[in-house]
């Protein structure tokens, strides 16, 4: 039992140790960057986004060539994870910053991302083509480049009567039908928390309660959620406006509908900004510039499944079947950054329960 | 010691946000201490479970000889290597309410409801626990059962005991470390899981400490708090590790013969037994081939007509193949993979030995720490080498060889688990032998412990190739996406709409596991596995 307890105090010294001597390396490792990061190349842009906007069915192979040959710029793509992953990266390297850019800040987490002194300000000249209600941010921490509205999806071959609204849903008759996702770990999960807390305010909890017996199952993430729905597994799912699109762009069908809900659909918009201290300054400029421009936003639709933010975009056919609401809902971002862990408490209360 | 780092700084660096008040504070808190129970009670379970389903499976993989034989001991391992994604749409496809299971029941009897309710429930995560971690303990248990002596049996037989008396007194006792050293690897894996048992468990009611790590780290921001929770989960692990070990060595009686026994020809057995192997492996079909063939089924569809139904197709595979990306990214897997095992094995290798033999004074602890990369959350490790990439100079982080050392790391509890397991169970006598024949130490291991570990050498590259070939944590970070692998293609398709194709490169990935495992136990020798 001594030589036990000798062997822990031994192993909690070494690791003391350790840990001093990394802390000074921190230090000493920062003056480092900084140097490395003045004396980079001028014709360098690095940007941070999530994995699915870099992969190759993404909008990156589509965006990014033409852009580096259009201004001379080379362009280093770097992916890490979800969004909510994006962003703690760049939080983590806020003394020491590694990127220009950071794609995929949306409504949900810019309160965060300003609260953590992360983003630079820039008003792009081309932000004339955004029409007023999408520009989420009237300080230009962050630009938008695609937007969406949360629906629920329906598949039309397995339910003939549709939901009209978020009430509507905790009907009887929808009994284990509808999948969702986890606020926790899943960004439309949290879109449809936040949600039900624009329409229901303070009862939201309640109409959680009354929701459930409708609910199959809460996914970790979007990816399983709609694999399960379009595996015939539940006749509903939680996903995106613009998710009908893909089935009728790539599978010519028209079976999976999206539905539009009395009390209004949840947005959700997102954005890119400029990372305080961002070693590429104006060519970082440059980019959200050309992002607002039709080579960048024609992209996003059959990418990204989303719809772009510019009016001069034109959408192809297929986003016909994307349907589009007339009472947008949206929260306050500073009243979403102040109340979120309450929420989600409140919420996990009511789901467990 | 250079792979130890590659683990240990990251993991340092980042737990330079604890705090230990933050950690206090975890265990105060009502909800986390429910978090962790039930975290700690569905580990306990599936390992049960597993174990329990396992046993048999290593009686007859150690003891019959019939056709298919290597085939099934490749196919158990597979379940392991597919991302969580595709394992949750097999087991929906298979065991959902609108799964394969239901609609065949529900025709025959033409019922109106679904009659099985399996999923979305704590059977449903003892299921799927079961599913993706028996292997572990099929493989371990049954290189050890191979390895009893006929002689002992025959012992006890002519003694008088009886079947279940021989059981009990001669075959558990030597088969109890290599059950504990499953179980323990089982337990931590069900520990660290979270996406499985979230979706089909049914939701939050089911939630472990993974996930509240998750929502700390990425919704809240609050990485400090990310921090302290996911040092006390490796604490915890590291303590059921400590604990297991200290079981382990008191089990360990070296009950091992000199050589294999025979495997029985299937057609020389008593009739029983032959029901036996014959049910349990109608088991093991559903439970296992199950989701993975109903993946497989899902590669060759697509969706024709307007009324979007389901078609038969080899579209999914032309796809795939028209493009370089994804036969790039089938050789980076295939390559780093290998290059993980010929790493891992020798490291974990000579840790087992030092362990076993080097009569250290904390080599339980020593043990222990090598458990640790399992133990530690994924997103807070990724968080630690984003911190610590900061203090790197430019471009040392694009390199190949960082994911190859990486995924070496991560094999290594397993690797290091099933060699000290072997070692210990090689007979004292039998090196003191060799020693008096004249064999130094080199000679003694070449000639006669590395002979005797064959069954732990395959097991231990079969683990690492496929933890390797499965892995994408640190894939993404440690490349920032630039190298994608055959995981990383599957969740890149699936963010894109692209199931049927996700479901096409989970296929690809099956086979290549598939064809991996048999030329390890082919190489590894027939007479091991």
């Amino acid at each position: 039992m001594k030589k036990t307890i000798s062997s822990v105090l031994l192993i909690l010294a070494v690791l003391a140790v350790l840990t001093t001597v990394g802390c000074q390396k921190t230090e000493n490792g920062t003056a480092a960057a900084e140097e490395t990061a003045a004396e980079s190349v001028e014709n360098k842009l690095i940007i941070y986004t999530y994995d699915s906007f870099a992969s190759d069915w993404g909008p990156a192979g589509a965006v990014i060539p033409p852009f580096e040959e259009q201004y001379g710029i080379e362009v280093e793509l770097k992916s890490a994870g979800d969004s909510g992953q994006v962003l703690s990266r760049v939080v983590l390297e806020k003394d020491a910053p590694q990127a220009d850019i950071i794609i995929g800040i949306d409504n949900n987490m810019l309160a965060k991302a300003i609260a953590e002194d992360v983003l630079e300000v820039y008003k792009p000249a081309n932000i004339s083509n955004v029409p007023d209600h999408l520009i989420f941010d009237e300080s230009f921490h962050v630009t938008p480049f695609d937007y969406g509205y949360f629906a629920v999806n329906y598949d039309s071959q397995s339910m003939d009567n549709p939901p009209a609204s978020l009430e509507d849903l905790t009907k009887p008759e929808y009994a284990d039908s509808l999948i969702l996702m986890d606020p926790r770990t899943s960004s439309p999960g949290l879109g449809f928390l936040l949600w039900t807390i624009s329409v229901y305010g303070d009862d939201f909890t309640d109409y959680w309660n009354r929701l459930k017996p409708s609910i199959l199952t809460i996914t970790d993430g979007w990816d399983s959620g709609y694999g399960l729905y379009t595996a015939g597994e539940a006749p509903m799912v939680l996903s995106y406006t613009t998710s009908p699109p893909y089935h009728v762009e790539y599978e010519e069908t028209d079976r999976f509908k999206a539905l539009l809900f009395e009390e209004g659909n949840y947005m959700q918009i997102e954005a890119m900004g400029i990372i305080k201290g961002a070693p590429h300054r104006s060519n970082a400029e440059k980019f959200i510039e050309y992002m607002l421009t039709d080579d960048f936003q024609e992209i996003i639709p059959l990418t990204n499944f989303m719809m772009p933010v510019s009016s001069k975009t034109q959408l192809p056919e297929s986003f016909n079947y994307a349907p589009v609401s007339d009472t947008p809902l949206l929260l306050d971002t500073a009243d979403i950054d102040e109340n979120l862990d309450t929420w989600l408490d409140a919420w996990l209360e009511a789901a467990v329960e | 010691m250079i792979l130890g780092a590659f683990f240990i700084i990251p993991v340092l660096s980042i737990f330079r946000h604890i705090s230990f008040t933050g950690i206090l504070e975890s265990i105060k808190n009502d909800y986390y201490r429910n978090v962790i129970s039930f975290t700690f009670l569905q580990a306990a379970v599936s390992t049960l479970a597993a174990v329990a389903l396992g046993l048999p499976g290593a009686w007859i993989m150690s003891h019959i000889n019939f056709r298919g034989r290597r085939l099934v001991s490749s196919i158990t391992t597979v379940p392991f290597v597919l991302p969580s994604v595709l394992v949750v749409l097999g087991f929906v496809l298979c065991f959902g309410n609108s799964g394969i299971l239901n609609s065949f029941i529900m025709k025959i009897t033409s019922a109106e409801k679904p009659p099985l309710k399996i999923l979305y429930s704590f059977k449903a995560i003892i299921l799927a626990h079961t599913f993706y971690n028996f292997p572990i303990a099929l493989r371990l248990i049954s290189a050890a059962w191979r390895q009893i002596g006929n002689s002992r049996i025959e012992a006890a037989e002519i003694l008088g005991a009886g079947r279940t008396r021989i059981f009990f007194t001669v075959i558990l006792p030597s088969l109890l470390p290599s059950i504990i050293a499953a179980g323990s690897l089982i337990f931590i894996f069900c520990f660290m899981s979270f996406a499985v048992i979230l979706v089909l468990g049914g939701g939050p009611a089911f939630s472990t400490l993974e996930v509240e790590i998750y929502r700390l780290a990425r919704i809240s921001l609050d990485i400090d708090s990310a921090a302290s929770l996911a040092l006390l989960g490796a604490l915890l692990t590291a303590l059921f590790t400590w604990i297991y070990i200290r079981l382990q060595k008191r089990a360990s009686a070296s009950i091992r013969a000199e050589k294999a026994h025979p495997l029985s020809k299937f057609s020389k057995l008593p009739a029983r037994s032959r029901v036996f192997t014959i049910i349990y492996l109608l088991i093991i079909l559903l439970l296992i081939i199950g989701p993975l063939a109903a993946v497989v089924y899902r590669s060759f569809q697509h969706r024709s007509g307007w009324s979007g139904n389901l078609a038969f197709t080899f579209k999914q595979y032309t796809d795939l193949f028209a493009g370089e990306s994804s036969t790039a990214a089938i050789f980076t897997s295939v390559i780093i993979a290998f290059a993980a095992v010929l790493i891992s094995l020798p490291a974990g290798f000579t840790a087992a030995y030092v362990i076993v033999r080097g009569r250290l004074t904390f080599s339980g602890l020593v043990e222990t720490l090598f458990m640790l990369p399992m133990g530690v959350s994924a997103i807070v490790i990724g968080l630690g080498y984003y911190s610590l990439f900061t203090l790197l100079p430019e471009g040392f982080s694009n390199k190949g060889l960082l994911i190859v050392f990486a995924h070496s790391v991560i094999a290594l509890p397993f690797v290091v688990r099933t060699f000290t397991t072997g070692i210990r169970a090689i007979k004292g006598s039998l090196i003191e032998a060799s020693h008096t024949l004249g064999e130094g130490h080199l000679g003694t291991l070449l000639r006669v412990e590395l002979p005797l570990l064959k069954g732990s050498i395959i097991s231990a590259a079969a683990f690492a190739f496929c933890i390797s070939a499965g892995e994408i944590n640190a894939v993404l970070i440690l490349s920032d996406g630039t190298t994608p692998t055959i995981p990383i293609s599957i969740y890149r398709l699936i963010s894109s709409y692209q199931f049927f194709g996700a479901c096409a490169m989970g296929t690809v990935l099956m086979l290549i596991c598939g064809i991996a495992f048999y030329l390890i136990d082919h190489y590894g020798g027939d007479e091991i596995f």
